[in-house]
């Protein structure tokens, strides 16, 4: 160690306090990714060793009309995206103002996010029952709807996609409030003051200065959350099954949890490809995602 | 804050170093077969340990290394034990995974080691039909122990409906008869069809009497009969008879809209009596039990637990031995004390016991479900793809529920689609 040069011992250190991050990351994900690639081009069934075959696992995915449904499900859940920033941006406003007890609906409106997600699976889909239904009973109360007429919301084809999308949208708010909570407090008083001097009104503040300087926040979030939109498995999993309620629901990772985990019949190569085709619209629309965003406002670091 | 750190990454370390040394078994010399079983504990510990306690006792130089597995993780640990060339010596499988291992050559074929004289104990009909391939001479399984469905009614709201004990449906037309007068006069539900469980329309169609293979080996539910199942049904969803949530509904939520009171009628497994016991005392209270309705064949289909031999075994002898031990008829007929399940053992069955009825529930269900034995039977044959097919069932199914298709088009689309899954899995192997 002593002849080593400072350079090369840097490097040595760097590695070494690397190292625990890189072991887990390549086990746990490289490895996995590189297999899935692989696994993608063979007859695989988990069992038995793969056998190559090529595109074949792909000409057989494009051709099974769920997983086609499953992908266009998966992009209408990309509403929620634009859904969830605009909410969590107007809330973060509201809870950065100075008052009593603000505290209290900072605490309110993140509490979703650290309720499991099974558990809020489940106490939606009680509200949203078509035959006793928290809300349906609600409705029916102030005289909405008769007895006779509940809304199944939960059984009425893709429509029943929207109430889950608001289930996402209220769980994840409180998240990308804090994110822009964050934003909010970091933009200079002076912005604002020198911006009240030459007498801009509430609105012109909000468009030219707030939102510009929230923009590396709103860039972070919308890739993230559109992320998570185009993976969507746990909601419509606990409110609808594994099959999303008969495939009008069904999104690209229920799909492939479906298919790669059959009880009896697995298909893992078919469920490979599958999760290769989903990578694949993922970076494609990350990339877009910031390319289009940074180039409006504020060129801060993002 | 560093200590906290360090003592972090040693609880990590100490997790993985912990997955990895799990077994070691001190086995001093005695030859150890694993025993592998789907949910016994906590309910049956006592039980189970008695048994491998007295076979233990006459067999000293064997040691039984009991297993227990939740239900929901069963499958997926057995498959991956017997992906890694592990499959425990003794298996407690239902018919699916039985019929898996099978078709991984994961199992023993037990005419090697059983002769007629072990066989004959059990129910013929149950060997024939869930334990034994007859094309290739194989004997996969004996049977373990049955649990039949029987009908468990909420007389408070069937009293509602006007329905008298006596004109409680015996068949499943019957049911579908009362569904729309039940629901007018008491706002809730007769029935359920909790399709979230695919299998489910398969069983429908079977128990009307639609054959689900035809002489050809091929699907051939595409009957009159069949049509008549989904129209049956499909019009009582569209009349709101049966609940909105039928396509999202599974076993689970059926029990719970039973014992909330949202439905007059709940078929189950007898020992689900238990359960009720636990949560719902009041409904106990007003609980009728009845035999299940049947459908136009007249049979209701069992539920069959079975016990293999594994092929990875290295003493198959002695874990045959143990199968037939924990099987054995007296050991089957102190299991069925505990809980609401009946033997396959002939001579066990036959115990009074099963016959002697009385004032707790538990005790009425019991006698249910022994004298409706003679019209269960396995009607959903053994398939390793019949995941798929139940879901093709149950799609095709909802388009005529959704007026997508006619009931004779669906049927005939789900059998092309169940020919060529079959035709597909054949080709794959």
């Amino acid at each position: 160690m002593k002849h080593w040069s400072l350079e090369k011992r840097e490097q040595v250190y760097s590695w070494f306090f690397l190292a625990p991050a890189l072991i887990l990351f390549s086990t746990f994900i490289l490895v996995p990714m590189m297999q899935a690639f692989y696994y993608s081009l063979c007859k695989y069934n988990g069992f038995s060793d793969p056998v190559f075959v090529g595109l074949k696992n792909f000409k057989i995915i494009f051709k099974d009309r769920i997983f086609l449904i499953s992908l266009l499900n998966s992009f209408i859940y990309l509403l929620v995206t634009p859904a969830l920033l605009l909410i969590s941006i107007l809330l973060s406003m509201l809870v950065n103002q100075k008052m009593k007890g603000v505290n209290f609906f900072r605490t309110a409106y993140y509490l979703p996010v650290v309720t499991p997600v099974v558990v809020v699976g489940l106490m939606w889909k009680q509200i949203f029952n078509g035959d006793y239904g928290t809300l349906n009973t609600i409705l029916e109360a102030i005289g909405f709807i008769d007895k006779d007429n509940y809304i199944p919301f939960l059984t009425s084809g893709r429509w029943s996609l929207f109430w889950i999308m608001f289930v996402t949208v209220w769980k994840g708010v409180g998240y990308y409030m804090v994110i822009f909570l964050a934003g909010l407090k970091a933009i200079p008083n002076q912005l604002v003051e020198a911006a009240r001097i030459d007498g801009v009104n509430k609105w012109q503040q909000f468009w030219n200065i707030t939102i510009p300087m929230l923009m590396p926040s709103i860039i972070l979030t919308s890739v993230l959350s559109s992320i998570s939109a185009l993976k969507v498995f746990e909601e419509v999993f606990m409110m609808l099954g594994k099959t999303g309620g008969n495939y009008a629901c069904t999104t690209t990772v229920l799909r492939i949890y479906e298919i790669g985990f059959a009880i009896g019949r697995p298909r893992l190569g078919q469920a490979s490809a599958m999760s290769i085709v989903l990578f694949a619209c993922i970076l494609v629309f990350s990339i877009i995602n910031i390319c289009f965003l940074s180039k409006r406002g504020y060129q801060g670091e993002v | 804050m560093r200590s906290f750190k360090w003592l972090a990454i040693l609880c990590v370390l100490l997790g993985i170093l912990s997955c990895s040394s799990e077994k070691k078994a001190e086995n001093d010399g005695k030859k150890v077969i694993a025993f592998y079983t789907m949910q016994l504990k906590p309910n049956f510990t006592d039980y189970v340990n008695g048994v491998i306690a007295d076979y233990e006792e006459q067999n000293p130089d064997v040691k039984v290394n009991w297993i227990d597995v939740p239900f929901a993780a069963f499958q997926q640990k057995l498959m991956a034990m017997a992906r890694r060339g592990e499959t425990p010596d003794v298996i407690n499988n239902n018919s699916e995974t039985a019929l898996d291992l099978y078709t991984m050559d994961k199992l023993v074929n037990l005419k090697d080691y059983l002769t007629e004289e072990d066989t004959s104990i059990y129910f013929e009909n149950l060997m024939e039909s869930s334990c034994t391939d007859k094309k290739n001479d194989f004997i996969y399984s004996v049977p373990w122990y049955l649990s039949n469905p029987i009908a468990l009614y909420n007389k408070k709201l069937m009293d509602k409906a006007g329905i008298t004990e006596e004109d409680y449906p015996e068949t499943l037309d019957e049911v579908n008869a009362m569904s729309a007068d039940f629901k007018a006069k008491t706002g809730k539900y007769l029935t359920m069809l909790p399709l979230k469980d695919q299998d489910l329309m398969i069983e429908l169609l079977a128990r009307d009497g639609a054959p689900i293979f035809g002489e050809n080996g091929n699907f051939a539910f595409n009957c009159p009969a069949g049509v008549e199942v989904y129209k049956t049904y499909s019009t009582m969803f569209k009349n709101r008879e049966l609940s909105s949530e039928t396509f999202i509904s599974d076993h689970r939520n059926m029990i719970e809209m039973f014992q909330v009171g949202q439905i007059g009628t709940y078929y189950a497994g007898a020992q689900f009596i238990k359960q009720l016991k636990a949560n719902s005392p009041d409904l106990i209270e007003n609980l009728v039990v009845k035999p299940v309705p049947v459908g136009k064949l007249g049979k209701v289909q069992i539920a069959v637990q079975m016990m293999s031999v594994s092929a990875d075994s290295k003493y198959p002898k002695e874990a045959t031995d143990f199968m037939l031990f924990i099987t054995n008829g007296k050991n089957q007929l102190d299991f069925c004390k505990r809980v609401v399940i009946l033997p396959s053992v002939k001579a066990a069955a036959a115990d009074p016991f099963f016959t002697k009825g009385g004032e707790d529930v538990e005790d009425q269900a019991r006698k249910v479900s022994a004298e409706s034995l003679d019209v269960c039977a396995v009607l959903i044959p053994p398939m390793p793809y019949l995941h798929d097919v139940s879901l093709t069932l149950v799609d095709t199914f909802k388009a005529v529920c959704d007026d997508k298709m006619s009931a004779e088009e669906a049927l005939k689309e789900a059998e092309d689609r169940c020919n060529q899954i079959k035709a597909d899995y054949e080709a794959s192997l």
